[in-house]
């Protein structure tokens, strides 16, 4: 997947191209999911595909079930997910993913330290 | 909450009667044989002519008797015994033991082996009984509770009848109690 | 909570019974009557004519290098096939609707899928405390085109059945808070004596 864009420096432009692949692109979204949902990114497992043109991403991950994350409700969450998955990769990457599913396995509680 | 009124309805009257797929698989399976016998007869028939002259011989010999009364009174009995039985199958509610209702933000259903345990234990705590004294039937609308006295100490049947219904209002369930008393007791 | 189409079950066990009923009385009647001698007659001489009619009815099939055949031998098996896979077709769809494990939500951004470990992980949870429950097992199924959980819960012999449905509401509760919508809930009381199942949690 890549899309000739010209790259802008500041104060000069010089032509070249910009060229992401698809392990790196998955590799962005999953780091971003992660982030969003508060699950370690070795536990999300991202896969994207086109479909007639679309970007579509296709994530899965553990439910974060740890008591600070309770205010919002899992379905909350993914639908946060949703939008910061495909805010943040059209800044990082410039491309538009419509349409997002997400299937959440299994479950994630971070351990919590007692400071005595 | 009744947002899921009509669904827990839907729910429960499935889960309470049979679906009668057993019946189904046995009587789909028994079809299926038939039509594979009778298409590879019609294909065998077709193709080898020797078979053919068989059955066209025997066809040609048929009389009054091939017909007789032993076979065609049996025969029929058979098949008017299985169709019988397969329209009540159909006709018939088919209730499975268990009782439902519908328990605010859940449907609830409870086993009838359950309800009759859990109202077994309480009428023989009630009562000062060993478990073993009382035996618990759910009905379709009924609790039968069977109740072995202790040779020479009288059965309070009202505090039996309470005690049943105890059980069954803390679950919401509409059962009736019916309390009887054996007539032979038990020594110990 | 499969959704095996019911009325359909009934409804061709009520045809096969009734054909089977109607085709039975009227052979005993056959048999019993008196006067049925003749229509045995009737019968015998319909066996025997039999062979020559079907010779009759053919098809030319040379063409096709088959020969000339009777109708019947086309027309009885392509009837006996269609019956045949219209029969495995209703086997196959008895018990359909159990997720494998998965509450699946669709909306228009995309779907979202609940494996059913997280919910097992959430109402097991809360019911681990209880002593009176020995097991419960969570399924997913789909009714009436919406995902639906059952939760069955094994209580102990001698268990306040009240109390235990009390603390089950509540484990729905907190599951609905978790999750953040309320899906259709089946609570199955049951013995602890059951066999045989994936998602089990024994609960000490």
């Amino acid at each position: 997947m890549s899309v000739p864009r010209p790259v802008e420096a500041i104060g000069a432009t010089v032509p070249g191209r910009v060229s992401i692949r698809p392990q790196a692109l998955q590799a962005v979204v999953a780091a971003i999911a992660a982030d969003s949902v508060g699950v370690p990114v070795a536990r999300v497992s991202a896969r994207l595909a086109d479909r007639g043109g679309v970007l579509r991403a296709s994530l899965t991950m553990p439910a974060n079930l740890t008591a600070e994350v309770r205010g919002a409700t899992l379905l909350e969450q993914t639908e946060l997910l949703r939008r910061d998955v495909v805010e943040q990769t059209a800044v990082l990457t410039a491309r538009t993913i419509r349409g997002v599913d997400i299937e959440l396995a299994g479950v994630f509680r971070r351990a919590v330290r007692r400071v005595s | 909450m009744s947002e899921h009124e009509r669904l827990y309805r839907r729910i429960l009257r499935r889960e309470t009667h049979s679906s009668r797929t057993a019946a189904v698989l046995a009587v789909a399976a028994t079809l299926i044989v038939l039509c594979l016998v009778v298409g590879a007869a019609a294909v065998g028939l077709a193709v080898d002519s020797a078979s053919r002259e068989t059955v066209v011989s025997w066809a040609s010999g048929a009389s009054g008797d091939t017909f007789a009364r032993p076979a065609v009174i049996t025969g029929g009995a058979i098949a008017a015994t299985l169709g019988l039985w397969l329209v009540l199958l159909a006709m018939l509610p088919g209730r499975r033991a268990r009782h439902g209702r519908l328990a605010g933000r859940v449907a609830l259903l409870a086993d009838d082996e359950v309800t009759a345990d859990a109202i077994a234990d309480r009428v023989a705590r009630e009562l000062g009984l060993d478990r073993r004294q009382v035996r618990v039937t759910v009905a379709r609308r009924a609790a039968a509770v069977k109740v072995t006295p202790t040779s020479g100490v009288a059965v309070d049947q009202h505090a039996a009848a309470r005690a049943v219904d105890e059980v069954v209002e803390g679950l919401g369930l509409a059962l009736v109690p019916r309390v009887t008393v054996a007539a032979q007791g038990v020594l110990a | 909570m499969r959704s095996t189409n019911r009325a359909l079950n009934r409804l061709l066990l009520l045809a096969v019974g009734l054909a089977l009923l109607i085709v039975g009385i009227a052979t005993l009647v056959a048999g019993f009557w008196q006067g049925a001698a003749p229509a045995r007659e009737d019968a015998a001489g319909l066996l025997r004519s039999a062979p020559e009619a079907f010779a009759e009815w053919q098809v030319d099939l040379s063409a096709i290098g088959l020969g000339v055949l009777p109708w019947l031998v086309i027309l009885v098996p392509a009837v006996a096939l269609v019956v045949a896979v219209l029969l495995v077709v209703l086997i196959a769809a008895q018990g359909r609707g159990r997720t494998s494990g998965i509450i699946r939500l669709r909306s228009p951004e995309g779907a979202t899928e609940v494996d059913v470990g997280v919910g097992e992980a959430v109402i097991g949870g809360e019911l681990s405390g209880c002593r009176e429950i020995a097991r419960n097992r969570i399924r997913a199924y789909r009714v009436s085109g919406r995902p639906a959980l059952e939760i069955a819960v094994a209580v102990r012999r001698g268990g306040d059945l009240a109390s235990v449905t009390g603390r089950a509401v509540r484990a729905v509760e907190a599951w609905d808070a978790v999750l953040g919508r309320k899906l259709p809930i089946l609570l199955h009381l049951t013995t602890p004596r059951w066999a045989g199942l994936r998602h089990e949690n024994r609960v000490q």
